[in-house]
């Protein structure tokens, strides 16, 4: 397995299936909200150098990504770029051994390079992988709740 | 190396497993090789945490493990 950096306009055709793969492995609510990516939002995004794309491959193919959002936390000025996750997958069939903890490294990696300054991660409640995030050096900070509104 | 000992490190893994096969190809995912990680701690030393997430063979994690 190989980790990298990747353009995000250059790798979203190889995205596309995965998203629907994602909302379908772990989304809630899913009777309300369904998976459609609005791209041309992700395109502005892109254009500003918010979005960091990491990806793990098996040869050519596409095994699985972390997406996160690299800004300035307005909370904490001067203080340097934050990365919030976006999402995160691996393809079933590649959720071995360690490819997972991996894939976290490397992005943790590739955000140090980057001067990033914090990292904010989470999982689901129903995914619980604290372990996974105990061992990578991650401490347990929030919980989030969530209410459908609309 | 120690025959005994590498043979009980071994003998925690599925059969077929030796110290070239890939990590990512064990057949565990995370949280069961963080599992495995804890069992090899308790039989042969603590495992450190920064390799974890480096080792790629099976040889690499047994290297790992202080002698």
């Amino acid at each position: 397995m190989r980790f990298q950096r990747e353009e995000w306009s250059a790798t979203l055709p190889e995205l596309r299936p995965l998203f629907a793969r994602l909302w379908d492995d772990v989304a809630i609510d899913k009777e309300r909200f369904t998976a459609e990516c609005d791209e041309e939002k992700y395109a502005k995004l892109d254009e500003q150098k918010i979005l960091h794309l990491v990806t793990a491959r098996e040869e050519a193919k596409l095994a699985g990504f972390f997406l996160c959002f690299v800004w300035p936390n307005a909370h904490y000025l001067g203080a340097g770029e934050m990365a919030f996750t976006d999402m995160y997958y691996v393809l079933p069939q590649y959720r071995r051994g360690n490819v997972g903890i991996r894939l976290f490294a490397f992005m943790e990696a590739t955000l140090r390079e980057r001067g990033v300054v914090k990292f904010y991660t989470s999982h689901k409640k129903h995914r619980d992988r604290s372990a996974m995030m105990k061992i990578l050096g991650f401490k347990a900070t929030d919980i989030v709740y969530s209410k459908v509104l609309g | 190396m120690d025959q005994v000992r590498t043979s009980a490190f071994l003998a925690l893994f599925d059969e077929g497993v030796t110290f070239e096969t890939r990590i990512e190809d064990l057949d565990m995912d995370s949280l069961e090789f963080l599992d495995l990680i804890q069992e090899i701690s308790a039989k042969f030393g603590p495992v450190p945490e920064e390799v974890v997430s480096k080792v790629c063979t099976v040889k690499e994690l047994w290297d790992a493990i202080p002698a």
